[in-house]
């Protein structure tokens, strides 16, 4: 049994797409073969053979090509003690200020429980995958060393990497400028970065992040002016201590070396990233978070004005489409048993449809609904919203009517669960969908248009390349691929309310002022 | 078999005779204090309306209710559409169109009341006693000034305001926003919990209409330096004259009335000043 394919791409337009398949990037053409076309894989796994002990040749692939397409200097010195250190300090401690990570935990233990935490040990996984416009460029994200690579497609299949960047959080989602120019990378702690997609070789880090001042000075703490009170004098003396200790632990973590600008940030994590445009091509990047927001800010140079908010989901929001046929429409899901519909440039909610009612025809006892993935699907003037749901082995295909209104039209049932979603440009549109069989390869079907419907019409069958591909138990795999369903709040967070009073018998201030 | 009540009992017979006692006598801050800090990013037990148009005001500024009719508060079903205006709470006759963001015991509130007779105030606090002990404070305040609308125009909730300012208050509703004291957050690694950084700025510039201006206090000066470089970095805010600032006469009030601004006055300790003007956003 091999991996299932986690993440899809169309390449520009055409039949060809790449497929993400645990720390693998494949590349297919759906008019020629199912075979990959290609294939490449994350370098911690190339390095140690296979994941799991055996130091095999790397029959799959041709070795020259690998050679020719990463220079050894480019690889990254990932062991797997790197790998477990990370997992055990840097990340444990991220989830800790990670905005949205539910603090509920009273201390420490119960915090391993974060969300979207990743299993031991942890693999560099591609989580994000998506590709310019035109199909010239890859770009996809592993999650465990939060790395943001760039491929260059060759427009027959064959990817060569260009550049790869460690991001200073994990990014949740990516989204391009019009221009597929630029990169946004919309990350866990709530901030969207935009990157070129092409590094500049000798951008010195200086110049990097604009709108923000020289903030990463050092705050020295209070000075000696500074209110008294009992545990600020603590705090104070704390600091003193603690700047002189700490002197060197407590410097600004190193921003990256390459260009990298923030352009807007939430106080929560963020789940989505899209841009779009208005009907005078003005830009647009709409965000949406696990606090229930969407946010519509301007597009670059603007970003920084927030120009409306989409509000009313009253669960966490992580899917939203902008169908192209009229962008003028938003449609989002998240945790909520309904899809929403916006005019997100008005910030007004137009109507919602029901979701988990057609889940439950799926599997009946389906109570919430988590949405993994929407996707626009537009064919002979109609336009489709397509949804996948976690662990819920259908798609749901719905019609976005002319009134904007939304009715769902038909419910595909797959074999398994959908891990994702993605269409084809070309002559029938072709939809795909990642598919994770239950105890067997996990496969890629692609969907024509046949009549008013959609017929199942190729099947890409995942193939166990063993040497390249981690073994992990069903469990570990589980906490790769579901992780919507764990935004949900669940109400057992408090933490922070009756703790103990600031400074017990602290009489000066319990004074009345009448 | 009488034990001795432990802090927390006491606490709980005190908030229930507070309750049932009625609420003209002035509540006793030691019953209401909670640890400093709280998490700015976990989910809390937070109540906030999805959108400004579903937050019910009545409660907060009873006075502003308006006479005719009554109130309907409930909320839209999941599945209806929004604009069946009668599922929305009732507007007050007037908005709140002051925040003072962590407003902690409320002296900003209590001592602006009378400074802005006609202007509704909001505070905001994210700690839930000390949010209810400011809510005790204006019902006690209230009902020890009957015959006058005095206190009837600052209203306190519990609110994260780093996540949910939007929820509140519509695009550009905003006057001015009050920041006093605010947790210093001194660790890097905390910055991103400040309650001014440059990605949060733009919440405040979108609840804030062109011309409203951002109050900040503090006595940690390496706080005041990064409000002001994070504030003035910012393309939707520019620092406002000391001339100005000095003319404004709220700036009086913020330097004495708050309780952290008295704690720093008994220590003789510095306080540091700066007003920023919101902007009217570039052409686009
Ligand atoms: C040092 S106190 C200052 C209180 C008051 N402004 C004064 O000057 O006396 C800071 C207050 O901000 C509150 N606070 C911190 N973060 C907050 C947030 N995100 N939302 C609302 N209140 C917050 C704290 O609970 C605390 O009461």
């Amino acid at each position: 049994m091999s991996l299932p394919f986690q993440c899809l791409s169309r390449l520009g337009r055409g039949a060809l797409f790449c497929a993400a398949k645990g720390c693998s990037i494949q590349t297919f053409d759906l008019a020629a073969t199912s075979q990959p076309l290609f294939s490449w894989t994350h370098p911690f796994l190339q390095q140690t053979g296979n994941a799991n002990q055996a130091k095999e040749t790397h029959e799959g692939l041709d070795e020259g090509e690998q050679a020719g397409q990463q220079p050894p200097s480019k690889r990254r010195k990932l062991s797997f003690d790197d790998v477990e250190s990370n997992v055990g300090t840097g990340d444990k401690q991220e989830m800790l200020d990670t905005p949205g990570a539910p603090a509920d935990e009273k201390k420490g233990q119960k915090r391993c429980k974060a969300k979207w935490m990743t299993p031991k040990p942890e693999l560099p996984f591609v989580v994000l995958l998506t590709a310019t416009e035109d199909g010239s460029h890859v770009i996809a994200v592993t999650g465990q060393d939060k790395t943001l690579w760039v491929f260059e497609h060759d427009g027959k299949g064959l990817l060569r990497e260009v550049s790869q960047r460690a991001m200073p959080k994990r990014p949740c989602s990516l989204a391009l400028t019009t221009d597929g120019q630029t990169i946004l990378s919309a990350d866990k702690f709530g901030d969207v970065y935009a990157l070129p997609l092409i590094p500049q070789p000798d951008t010195s880090p200086e110049s990097a992040p604009a709108p923000v001042p020289a903030s990463s000075q050092a705050l020295r703490g209070a000075n000696v002016f500074t209110v008294h009170s009992q545990r600020n004098r603590r705090a104070l003396e704390d600091q003193k201590r603690q700047r002189e200790a700490n002197a060197k632990r407590d410097v600004p973590k190193e921003g990256p070396k390459f260009a990298h600008e923030v352009l807007l940030g939430h106080v929560s994590m963020l789940t989505c990233v899209l841009t779009t445009n208005d009907s005078q091509s003005r830009p647009y990047i709409v965000t949406a978070d696990r606090d229930e927001h969407i946010r519509v800010s301007r597009g670059m140079p603007q970003s920084h004005v927030i120009e409306t908010y989409c509000l009313g989901h009253a669960s966490f929001v992580t899917a939203l489409c902008n169908p192209r046929s009229t962008s003028d429409i938003l449609i989002s899901g998240g945790g909520d048993n309904e899809l929403f519909v916006w005019d997100w440039l008005a910030g007004k909610l137009l109507g919602t449809v029901d979701l988990l009612v057609h889940a439950r025809e799926v599997l009946p006892d389906t109570t919430k609904i988590a949405v993994v993935k929407l996707i626009a699907y537009e064919v002979e003037n109609e336009c489709f919203i397509v949804a996948i749901c976690e662990r819920i082995p259908a798609l749901f295909v719905f019609q976005l009517q002319a009134d904007n209104t939304v009715l769902h039209r038909e419910t595909l049932k797959l074999r398994g669960n959908a891990l994702d979603i993605a269409s084809l440009d070309v002559e029938e549109e072709g939809l795909l969908v990642a598919v994770d069989v239950a105890g067997d390869d996990g496969e890629v079907l692609a969907y024509q248009r046949d009549g008013n419907s959609w017929a199942p019409r190729q099947h890409i069958q995942g193939t166990a390349d063993a040497e390249l591909e981690p073994i992990l138990s069903r469990e570990d795999l589980d906490k790769v691929l579901y992780t919507v369903e764990s935004l949900r709040k669940t109400g057992l967070d408090e933490g922070d309310d009756e703790g103990p009073p600031e400074v017990p018998g602290q009489s000066s201030e319990t004074k009345q002022n009448s | 078999m009488a034990e001795p009540l432990n802090k927390k009992q006491k606490r709980a017979h005190y908030r229930q005779a507070q309750k049932e006692n009625g609420i003209s006598q002035l509540p006793r801050k030691k019953f209401y204090r909670q640890r400093a800090h709280a998490n700015v990013f976990s989910d809390h037990h937070l109540v906030y309306p999805k959108t400004p148009d579903h937050m019910d005001w009545s409660t907060y500024f009873p006075a502003y209710v308006p006479d005719a009719g009554p109130i309907i508060t409930s909320q839209p079903t999941e599945t209806s559409l929004p604009d069946t205006a009668n599922l929305y709470p009732k507007k007050l006759t007037k908005e709140v169109e002051v925040v003072d963001i962590g407003c902690g015991f409320g002296g900003l509130l209590v001592a602006l009341a009378p400074a802005l007779p006609n202007t509704l105030l909001l505070g905001m606090e994210i700690r839930t006693s000390v949010a209810e002990y400011v809510q005790h404070r204006i019902a006690a305040l209230r009902t020890q000034n009957p015959a006058t609308d005095l206190y009837q125009n600052i209203g306190c909730l519990r609110a994260n305001t780093m996540k949910f300012l939007p929820n509140f208050f519509r695009k550009g509703q905003l006057t001015k926003a009050f920041i006093c004291f605010p947790d210093p957050h001194f660790k890097h690694r905390k910055h991103k919990a400040r309650i001014v950084s440059t990605t949060l700025n733009s919440e405040y510039a979108y609840v804030l209409r062109p011309g409203g201006i951002v109050y900040t206090i503090t006595d940690v000066e390496d706080l005041h330096h990064w409000m002001v470089q994070h504030l003035e970095a910012h393309p939707s805010f520019e620092r406002i004259s000391e001339e100005e600032q000095d003319a404004d006469p709220c700036v009086e009030i913020m330097k004495t009335e708050t309780e952290e601004s008295k704690k720093v006055e008994r220590n003789k300790g510095q306080k540091f000043i700066a007003l920023f003007r919101r902007l009217e956003d570039p052409p686009w």
